[in-house]
């Protein structure tokens, strides 16, 4: 590996304090929302994904290097990947906004136990391959009983080749958090990027229950001191087996190895038992930029790529985000957190958060409660997750010391914990390293209690993964 | 990758060109599928309570058209070089013997059987885990009383990094002594006696097998996996029924076949309560891992209930408690090398989907607006289970009768896979036939 130089402005600082202008023009720019958004005419929640190629950013493969250092590597990274379109969008219309333009990963899915989920994907074909014809599923990976039909495996079902599109129908019985990603050469289209978290929020939100857990906010009761549970667990919120949460946070664990995704774009084949991963992502980033909040533009402006990795301008000349999904996880003390970990990688994983510990409360969607409703439940500061599985954690954030980092955006001070992969020969970006670390990291920032404004799910901008850039 | 253009190269000289190797995957699916649907492969006992085991060598052939020299026990008896190993069954409380000879291999060997307690040996030399026999004539005897019921492997215990890579494991299976429609003792591990399905997982590097085949040395730190199997083979001849003529040195078939489990009170909807009685009993499925990698196995379909671990019934706290199983419910469960995972499954109709009186609430493309790979499918047509209809001409589907089937597969999905080739490896198909199977 040729990896000598060390990129362009990569440096945490970057990202954590920002320059001087940085919190107005950031606050200017507002916040974003990490998940998708339902067709707001329509009800049950009804989705357009959209499936196409395109390139995204990793530190050592920032347009920027590409410009500055030709020798360093080849630019941003290739890749297949799902984004969202309009619900009504015409085949046509979504392939003029979205051919080329992937989203890394696939935007978050949330969705009611007991409602129904309408997906219709729309293949637009690939912009850099247009040689390649691939069809394109979506399977709900963990989805229980469904038909063969909506299950997304090509040789067992249907694919969509481009141009066409599919309506899936997914009405999930049982709470949990689950993936989905494409089944078409899933080898190949998984690890080009073709994945997402989908996850059903329980009845008990809507309905509460009799020992003392009041219906939540994200069930319609805007009063509530809830926000949701993580699981129908039918007891009281003051239980310590409850599974309410004030906060959630969706992290979803890849790999990517950089050789399948350059020889596709030098239409070359790979060996596919020769992969080994060289980058571990969160939500599609590495660090530090899985810190960046949505919605920071100046530190989003690491990310960005032109459609032509080669540096020169697109079709449009712009520069657009694909990894829009930030994994800064921001709470104030007290709160009540639910990591939703899943891992679409091809290898284990070990995450760790050291010094606060956690509560892993469900399994692959199934609330660890075992007969005559016994606890299974377990505290640990480090999740193993195979690829494939899932699990939902739940911590209490700790007191705030009373004395922190000063957070240059927010201008709150606020304690950091490092939430970080064990298998430390992980922690790095093929190669690289910025200030020592790389690869599956990211933060918990607890601030002082009543710093950040409690999730207010009117708030379009307060689904999963809510970060703050001002207050 | 799908493309109309062939501008690939092979990998390697020694194998052929990679062009072939990708229609390869087209015709493997097909051949493997033939001219009928897959049908279920059901545990292939030997049963004990004595077992003679030989000693021997053999080639198997994976679906890239390759094949891979191996080493495996056989039965004495005269029997047919075999890989896996034979499926050892025998009853709780009764003693085991094992009488090993090893004639065919160029250096000692031994036998070894995790989760056993208390296993005795008579003749053979010593080694360093156990008695050794071999090479040549002569026989080393292992004796042990199976007294917890469950699954179980055996393996070499001799150079185990070579030996077992080479193919030397097997599955023993002890049964309750209280019934043999049970995986244990408790009675919550009732199954449906016609659905028991072993899923024996191995793991290949051909390049080692080739270094032992030939005599030369070869370096463990380099090892690397190329293929994966279950019950000896890989996908998709995973597929195949028990005792295929297409695979004669690998008898084990793995599709896994069950019937739909209808809702108790029809038209529940979300209310969905599965259906008792005797013919709804889950299916029993034994995962063993004899690979060297732990693998994330993953059915499509339905959750798995898993009962027990390395031949331990999941107890609740304490241990006790009715029921006492701290089942849990998966979608991906990590085998660990060397464990055992004993699972329940069922595929209940809980969507009741029916072509006159529940439709999908979606209007379903002109098929010839969508894809089936390869043009070969097991796809019915339908959505509806139970149910056939017109696919595009060139299609050809080898659906029986409405059907449903899903990968049940790796998610580490570079072992879904043969050497380069996809669709492949760890992997074999969860069938899922309509109330009282197809006709």
């Amino acid at each position: 590996m040729r990896r000598s130089l060390i990129p362009r402005s990569l440096t945490r600082r970057r990202f954590l304090w920002g320059v001087g202008q940085g919190a107005l023009l950031a606050s200017l720019a507002g916040n974003r929302m990490a998940q998708a958004a339902c067709d707001p005419a329509t009800s049950p929640c009804q989705l357009r994904l959209v499936a196409t190629d395109g390139h995204f950013a990793l530190p050592g493969r920032t347009q920027a290097d590409a410009a500055t250092d030709p020798v360093a590597q080849e630019g941003p990274l290739y890749g297949f990947g799902f984004s969202q379109g309009g619900f009504g969008d015409s085949i046509s219309a979504l392939t003029a906004e979205h051919k080329g333009l992937v989203q890394w990963t696939a935007p978050i899915i949330a969705v009611d136990e007991a409602d129904e989920l309408f997906v219709t994907m729309t293949n637009v074909g690939f912009q850099y391959r247009p040689d390649l014809d691939d069809a394109h599923t979506i399977h709900w990976h963990g989805f229980r009983n469904p038909v063969a039909l909506f299950d997304g495996v090509p040789e067992v079902s249907i694919a969509v080749p481009p141009a066409r599109d599919f309506p899936y129908f997914f009405p999930p019985r049982l709470a949990g958090t689950y993936m989905y990603h494409c089944h078409f050469e899933d080898v190949e289209h998984v690890q080009l990027g073709m994945d997402g978290v989908v996850f059903v929020r329980p009845e008990q939100n809507k309905t509460g229950n009799g020992a003392g857990a009041p219906i939540a906010r994200l069930g319609g009761n805007a009063g509530s001191p809830v926000l949701g549970y993580a699981y129908n667990d039918g007891v009281a919120t003051s239980n310590a087996r409850s599974t309410a949460y004030d906060r959630e946070f969706t992290l979803l664990l890849n790999e990517v190895d950089p050789r399948p995704h350059d020889n596709l774009m030098a239409v070359q084949e790979f060996v596919w038992s020769d992969y080994k991963a060289g980058y571990w992502l969160i939500n599609g980033r590495a660090y530090p930029h899985t810190l960046i909040r949505n919605g920071d533009t100046l530190g989003e402006e690491e990310l960005l790529v032109n459609e032509d990795p080669t540096g020169q301008q697109g079709p449009d000349g712009s520069e657009t985000l694909r990894q829009p999904i930030s994994s800064l996880i921001q709470v104030n003390e007290g709160d009540r957190v639910l990591l939703r970990l899943v891992n679409l990688g091809y290898d284990q994983q070990s995450m760790q958060l050291a010094s606060i510990p956690m509560r892993v409360v469900g399994e692959d969607a199934t609330f660890l409660r075992g007969p005559g409703g016994a606890d299974l439940s377990y505290v640990t500061n480090t999740i193993y997750i195979g690829p494939g599985e899932a699990r939902d954690v739940l911590f209490t954030a700790p007191a705030f010391t009373g004395t922190g980092t000063p957070d240059i955006l927010t201008g709150a001070p606020y304690n950091s914990h490092l939430l970080k992969n064990r298998n430390v020969h992980t922690l790095h970006n093929n190669g690289l390293t910025t200030d020592g670390l790389g690869g599956q990291v990211t933060e918990v920032w607890v601030y002082p209690s009543g710093t950040l404004p409690a999730i207010d799910p009117t708030n379009p901008l307060d689904g999963p993964n809510r970060t703050y850039i001002s207050l | 990758m799908s493309s109309e253009i062939s501008q690939r190269v092979a990998p390697g000289s020694w194998l052929p060109p990679a062009v072939w190797r990708l229609e390869m995957s087209a015709l493997a699916f097909a051949a493997a599928l033939g001219a009928s649907a897959p049908v279920q492969a059901a545990v292939p006992c030997t049963n004990g309570p004595t077992f003679n085991l030989t000693t021997a060598t053999g080639n198997i052939s994976t679906p890239d058209g390759n094949s891979v020299f191996m080493w495996s026990y056989r039965n004495a008896a005269g029997a047919a070089f075999q890989v896996p190993s034979p499926v050892l069954c025998v009853t709780q409380g009764q003693t085991v013997t094992i009488n090993l000879i090893n004639t065919a291999l160029p250096e000692p060997t031994s036998i070894v059987f995790p989760g056993q307690t208390g296993v005795g040996t008579i003749g053979g030399s010593p080694g360093l885990f156990t008695s050794e026999i071999g090479p040549g004539p002569g026989t080393v005897t292992y004796r042990f009383v199976a007294n917890e019921p469950g699954t179980y492997l055996y393996e070499s215990g001799t150079n185990p990094h070579k030996q077992v890579e080479m193919g030397l494991y097997g599955v023993l299976i002890v049964r309750p002594s209280v019934a043999s429609n049970r995986a244990y003792t408790d009675p919550d591990t009732l199954f449906d006696t016609s659905q028991q399905y072993l899923l024996l997982i191995h793991d290949i590097d051909p390049f080692l097998h080739q270094a032992v085949e030939r005599g030369q040395t070869y370096d463990i730190t380099a090892k690397h996996d190329r293929y994966w199997t279950i019950n000896g083979r890989s996908f998709p001849d995973t597929i195949l029924p028990n005792n295929d003529p297409l695979l004669p040195e690998q008898p084990y078939g793995a599709l896994v076949t069950v019937d739909e489990v209808p809702c108790a009170t029809p038209g529940s909807g979300a209310g969905c309560t599965p259906a008792g009685g005797v013919a709804n009993r889950p299916a029993l499925v034994r995962y063993a891992n004899a690979g060297l990698s732990n693998h994330p196995f993953h059915p499509h379909g339905n959750h798995l209930r898993v009962i027990a671990r390395d031949g331990r019934l999941l107890a609740g706290p304490g241990g006790a408690g009715i029921p006492a199983i701290a089942a849990m419910e998966a979608f991906t469960k990590t085998i660990g090398s060397g464990q055992t995972y004993d699972l329940l499954v069922r595929w209940i109709n809980e969507q009741e989907f029916d072509p006159t009186l529940n439709t999908v609430p979606v209007v379903i493309p002109g098929l010839q607006n969508l894809v089936f790979k390869d043009d070969v499918t097991v796809y019915s047509g339908s959505p509806y289970l139970g149910f056939q209809d017109e696919l595009p001409p060139a299609v050809v589907s080898s659906n029986d009768c409405g059907e449903l089937y899903y990968p049940w597969h790796s998610h580490a999905l570079n072992e879904f896979n043969n050497f380069d080739e996809g669709f492949g490896g760890l992997a074999t198909l969860f069938r899922v036939e309509p109330t009282g199977g197809c006709p």
